[in-house]
């Protein structure tokens, strides 16, 4: 593909991506940090849907022959270390890097020294990369759960969207979204804190609201 | 609920949506929505000039040359205007950190904050360079494709993310 039609494709899907992050509150740190505590369900019950969808939309296209997939090879080391290691630093960061440039562009300036660790880490990476490449070679190769289950694909793909489907009627009847976003839709709660053994059972209702949450004109 | 000038979607509504954008990056580009490696790209090509010819020929740093990369590229960067745009229709611009940070920080100071952000900053890029994509890159375009890589990365990042979010001060 041309560069020039890549670039205007990423510009119209980043643009789309942006918008429907910070429509969604997922990228607010308030939601990340409080989704790793298992106080507030909003960014999961986004990635679900999100999954679900592109599940089912992957699977349609593959059948249909418009696309070609491109799993990754299993690394199991690498994947298992890479992998503690960006769940980390996603909850201290506060965000995933879409989620950071979110909270660039909604006017966190504090993300900015997400992305100087970012800069660090991918340079640290190229440095360390040949000491790593016995980690990142051989392996069983890029399988996928119709692969090793030897299932096809669309059953595979209804049977994990419908798992998918219904925990997110559970979350959502356990604990609506709404009650999740807090008075200033950042997911910060400034009532008393709820303690207890059990986060999800208690609902703070944010008591007295300071900004109205849906400024909807 | 679905209006462009509300603050908050339906989550459900959103990512619906977020979902649906696999598909022209897999259809019309052959990749995946992956800024992780938009931003590994973006700063191996930014800063080729003056890193030492070691790391200029390291194997990722060779992404470059990839229309796919640069895709990723475009697409990290736009995301940050698209949010501008949503924000600031509905005023919900922000100019200080989010108060989370001094609640689960303990403190206010915009040093420990700084700390926290570059220390998270590295580990997720450092991670995501070893793991072959981040959290969008394998815990959506991955698991959509079924993949059995981005199925253990992804359980491990939230093995990670839920063993640093008990370290951090529950509220």
């Amino acid at each position: 593909m041309l560069l020039v039609t890549a670039l205007t494709l990423g510009l119209v899907n980043g643009l789309a991506l942006g918008f429907l992050l910070e429509k969604s509150r997922a990228f607010e740190p308030g939601m990340v940090v409080g989704q790793m505590q298992l106080r507030n369900l909003i960014l999961v019950k986004v990635w679900f849907s999100a999954i679900a969808t592109a599940l089912i939309a992957v699977t349609l296209l593959h059948e249909l022959g418009l696309v070609t997939l491109h799993p990754h090879p299993i690394h199991m080391a690498a994947d298992i270390v890479g992998g503690l290691l960006v769940g980390t630093g996603v909850t201290l960061a506060g965000g995933c890097p879409a989620m950071i440039m979110v909270q660039i562009g909604a006017g966190y300036r504090d993300a900015w020294f997400v992305v100087l660790g970012g800069v660090a880490g991918s340079v640290t990476f190229l440095a360390v990369e040949p000491l790593l490449r016995p980690l990142l070679t051989g392996g069983p190769g890029p399988l996928t759960w119709c692969d090793i289950l030897a299932l096809p694909r669309p059953a595979l793909a209804v049977a994990l969207s419908v798992a998918l489907f219904a925990c997110i009627m559970a979350m959502e009847r356990l604990r609506p979204w709404r009650l999740d976003l807090g008075p200033r839709a950042d997911g910060v709660h400034h009532g008393p804190p709820s303690h207890g053994a059990d986060p999800l059972r208690h609902h703070p209702i944010p008591a007295s609201p300071g900004p109205e949450p849906h400024r909807a004109s | 609920m679905f209006k462009s000038r509300e603050r908050a979607w339906s989550p459900y509504v959103a990512g619906v949506a977020i979902g649906l954008l696999v598909i022209p990056a897999m259809v019309l580009a052959d990749t995946v929505v992956d800024p992780s490696l938009g931003f590994s790209t973006l700063v191996n090509g930014l800063l080729a000039p003056v890193l030492p010819e070691t790391l200029r020929t390291a194997p990722s740093a060779t992404l470059m040359n990839d229309s796919g990369a640069w895709w990723q590229v475009t697409l990290l960067v736009s995301i940050l205007f698209g949010a501008l745009i949503s924000a600031s229709t509905t005023h919900s611009r922000h100019n200080a950190p989010s108060p989370i940070w001094a609640k689960v920080l303990g403190t206010p100071s915009l040093r420990m904050r700084a700390a926290t952000g570059f220390a998270g900053g590295f580990l997720m890029l450092l991670g995501a360079s070893l793991a072959g994509g981040g959290l969008m890159g394998h815990g959506l375009s991955g698991m959509a494709q079924l993949a059995a890589d981005s199925t253990i990365v992804l359980a491990a990042m939230v093995a990670g993310g839920l063993t640093a979010g008990r370290l951090l001060r529950r509220l």
